[in-house]
């Protein structure tokens, strides 16, 4: 039986360490783990390589392991690995300039299928945007935060490749991600006990469950899905529903201060201001639900949660938190760990 | 008031003959119960406690003071709370009113003990109910009774059915106000909350059955289940006539169809407008949520005129506006679904738009700023419609579902069967003025 090479990039992040997670599990995978840092928690049966995206040496090292799909992960927001802030140019060096190697190294080496995370926040929020944004609507991320602006010059760039290649690219748009870990800018948002909204707006709000991320990346995968897709959980809620069924309450501020107050100098970078609403002001006040029809049908992908499933599992997780005393503490069992998978790999 | 009274005693006086010399009047009952509960007052039943009470009075007829009354009452809980806590100025009032009340009808002519038992567990009954009603409910319990101190409104069953239908209304609402507070209730695909379109429901049924007296006809040309596209004409100032359309489909229409409007994109741009307008099932006036309202088989209401129609002054009443690029003729030939033109009459009315001040709109921001004789004259009082009479027409649907979805770009087409609807529309509005009698009669 001859195994098939799967090259995660970003692998020690924490999509890229899920992905392995899930891939292991099949024996006819060879998962190949790349990532400029060591994993904190490696995970069994990867083969992890240490070193930067953007080098002259990716496309041999494709072509030598003969990798035949890729799970682009790397995409850096704002922290890098010693927890100092990333400068916006080393973000658009790693994010815009990284993916643009991957593609060029991926099609160089043969590679069959290019998998991307995106997210459907490139298509802005707007007032005048319809009720349910397909995937040929046009893209207003440029207006947003830095790293959305990368992530919709990435999709420029994306779109411009695909004309000219044929390699298979697969781009999921996600919407906010929510699930147990508490870990993606909705769940932080909705995760402290009065999340601001903006007086007198309630868009409709839309998420995807995270492991309907994973499935749905790994599904594009096996199926060598070509073309973008907006992934994301069946239904809709208002805003403000979505936060009282985490079990938490708005809290309303007026627009034009809240607008006014972004103009501040200094405001927009504020870490503890950018913690409460991790998004531009506007996500919060037009809608930007994406139409999911072209998952259904074309990727066919079915979400395994709905979206109360989904908001109902990040409640049940946030009151859990609550006993802190109850849940496994991840470091006490990283040494053992750690031991078993280096014993494991001397065998 | 006694002439009224009149043949209702002699009917009851009546009905004691028939029934024979012993008269079965009630009177007569609580009296033999009373010994049972001046023995054990502590077991005794709530209403048969009270009906005692009055009966007391009724015994001793000289004290019209309702001191008497109170040791009886005093053994339910409730009252017991009422009177000793230090009230509020509101229950004070109410309490004193009530009081008042009760010497009236103590001191009103003794002929009727049937009704004065009735009387008093009336007033029981609001007494045991006064921690739990608003304070409005409560002020309009008492008024009521006091006009109504002499008719038959006085029927103890008649007042345990009000508190009992008020207690359950309140009840559901504090569990539906809990329950959204938690975050408990859905709103479909497009935004719509079924919970808050029943609660527009007293508002637009007085607006459309008392207020502009809407005749719906030709409710039959719109389908039960399927998909339609009503076309109607815009005017008023202000978007009445989208929410009367849509009444009269849900009130009228044997299905009880709910209405999708779309609005203005502008309107989505508005605080508090934007959610309370996607809550109530009105869309964006986009083609793509056009397309897929109807491809879900919704009504979707367009008023193709758009600021034109709606802000258009009142000499040009009538009179229909250019109907915009016909965006919503392509939408309903790509979805196949007929177009109902609707002519309403009557919504021209409720605003005369007199003058349109344009650099005031400019300045605020708002398409236009009428002045009507009401506005801005009487302040916001002025945004009060007059009560015209109103007819809806629902003309006969254009079919275009043989045409096919490829026709939608044909340009022609497009054009001629806009031109269609605005004619048809344009006749219908004509034909209704032709008949009507008068502005506001009707």
């Amino acid at each position: 039986m001859e195994r098939r090479t799967v090259l995660i990039t970003g692998v020690a992040g924490r999509w890229g360490r899920r992905l392995a997670r899930q891939l292991v599990k099949f024996p006819i995978v060879r998962v190949l783990g790349l990532d400029i840092r060591q994993p904190e928690r490696p995970v069994d049966g990867v083969e992890y390589i240490e070193a930067d995206l953007r080098n002259p040496l990716l496309v041999e090292l494709l072509r030598t392991e003969q990798v035949e799909a890729i799970l682009h992960m790397v995409f850096a927001s704002g922290l890098d690995q010693r927890g100092t802030q990333l400068s916006a140019e080393d973000a658009f060096q790693i994010n815009v300039m990284g993916t643009m190697e991957v593609l060029a190294a991926a099609h160089a080496a043969g590679v069959r299928q290019v998998v991307l995370k995106s997210t459907t926040m490139v298509y802005g929020a707007r007032f005048n945007n319809p009720l349910y944004l397909n995937e040929d609507a046009p893209l207003h991320g440029q207006e947003g935060m830095p790293s959305l602006r990368q992530r919709y010059e990435i999709e420029k760039y994306v779109a411009d490749f695909r004309r000219n290649h044929d390699l298979h690219i697969a781009v999921l748009r996600f919407p906010g991600i929510i699930g147990k870990s508490g870990a993606s800018s909705l769940m932080q948002y909705l995760g402290q006990p009065t999340p601001p909204m903006l007086l007198g707006f309630d868009p409709l709000f839309q998420a995807v469950h995270e492991a309907d991320v994973i499935g749905s990346v790994l599904h594009a995968m096996a199926n060598g899905a070509n073309g973008v897709f907006n992934v994301a959980a069946d239904g809709v809620m208002p805003l403000s529903r979505m936060i009282r069924q985490v079990g938490h309450l708005p809290l309303p501020i007026l627009h034009p201060l809240a607008y006014n107050l972004q103009r501040v100098p200094g405001v927009k970078k504020n870490p503890l201001l950018r913690r409460a609403v991790p998004f531009d002001l506007d996500f919060l006040r037009y809608q930007w639900v994406a139409d999911t029809s072209k998952m259904h049908t074309e990727l066919e992908y079915t979400p395994q949660y709905t979206l109360d499933e989904a908001v109902e599992d990040f409640r049940g997780a946030l009151r859990l938190k609550r006993y802190a005393d109850v849940l496994p503490r991840r470091s006490l069992s990283n040494g053992i760990r750690a031991f078993l998978s280096r014993s494991g790999t001397a065998e | 008031m006694t002439e009224q009274e009149n043949p209702k005693r002699r009917r009851r006086a009546r009905a004691e003959e028939v029934n024979g010399s012993e008269p079965q009047s009630p009177a007569t009952r609580p009296v033999e119960t009373m010994v049972d509960v001046t023995d054990a007052p502590a077991s005794a039943d709530v209403l048969p406690a009270t009906l005692d009470a009055a009966t007391v009075q009724l015994v001793d007829e000289s004290a019209a003071t309702h001191e008497s009354a109170e040791p009886a009452l005093t053994e339910t809980p409730i009252e017991v709370k009422n009177l000793d806590q230090p009230a509020t100025p509101a229950q004070a009032r109410i309490d004193s009113l009530l009081e008042a009340l009760e010497a009236e009808i103590r001191s009103m002519p003794a002929a009727d003990e049937e009704r004065q038992g009735a009387i008093a567990e009336v007033i029981h009954l609001i007494r045991a109910s006064i921690t739990r009603w608003p304070k409005k409910v409560l002020e309009g319990v008492v008024s009521t009774l006091r006009a109504n101190i002499k008719s038959d409104y006085l029927d103890a069953d008649f007042w345990k059915g009000i508190a009992l239908v008020l207690r359950y209304q309140l009840d559901a609402n504090v569990d539906m106000l809990r329950r959204r507070w938690n975050g408990d209730y859905a709103v479909d695909e497009f935004g719509l909350d079924y919970e808050l379109v029943q609660l527009t429901i007293p508002l637009l049924t007085f607006l459309y059955r008392k207020y502009w007296r809407v005749e719906a006809r030709g409710l039959e040309h719109v389908p039960d289940d399927q998909r339609a596209l009503l076309v109607c004409n815009h005017s008023g100032v202000l978007p009445w006539d989208g929410a009367m359309v849509g009444a009269a489909l849900y009130f009228d229409h044997p299905a009880g169809r709910i209405l999708r409007n779309l609005h203005l994109s502008w309107f989505s741009s508005l605080p508090f407008v934007a959610p309370l307008l996607s809550r109530l099932g009105q869309v964006q006036a986009l083609p793509a949520n056009a397309e897929r309202l109807l491809e879900r088989d919704e009504l979707v209401g367009v008023f193709p005129e758009g600021l034109k129609g709606v802000g258009k002054l009142f000499r040009d009443r009538y009179k229909l506006a250019r109907f915009g690029r016909g965006g919503f003729v392509k939408v309903a030939v790509k979805t196949g679904a007929p177009i109902i033109p609707v002519a309403i009459v009557g919504g021209e009315e409720i605003h005369p738009n007199l003058y349109n001040v344009k650099p005031v709109a400019k300045l605020l921001g708002f398409p236009y700023f009428p002045i009507t004789p009401t506005f801005p004259i009487l302040g916001p009082l002025g945004l009060i419609p007059l009560p015209s009479k109103w007819y809806i027409t629902f003309c006969e649907p254009i079919e275009t579902a043989h045409l096919g979805s490829e026709r939608a770009e044909d340009p022609l087409l497009i054009s001629q069967l806009t031109e269609q609807v605005r004619s048809t529309i344009q006749s219908t509005i004509l034909e209704v003025l032709k008949e009507r009698p008068g502005v506001f009669v009707g």
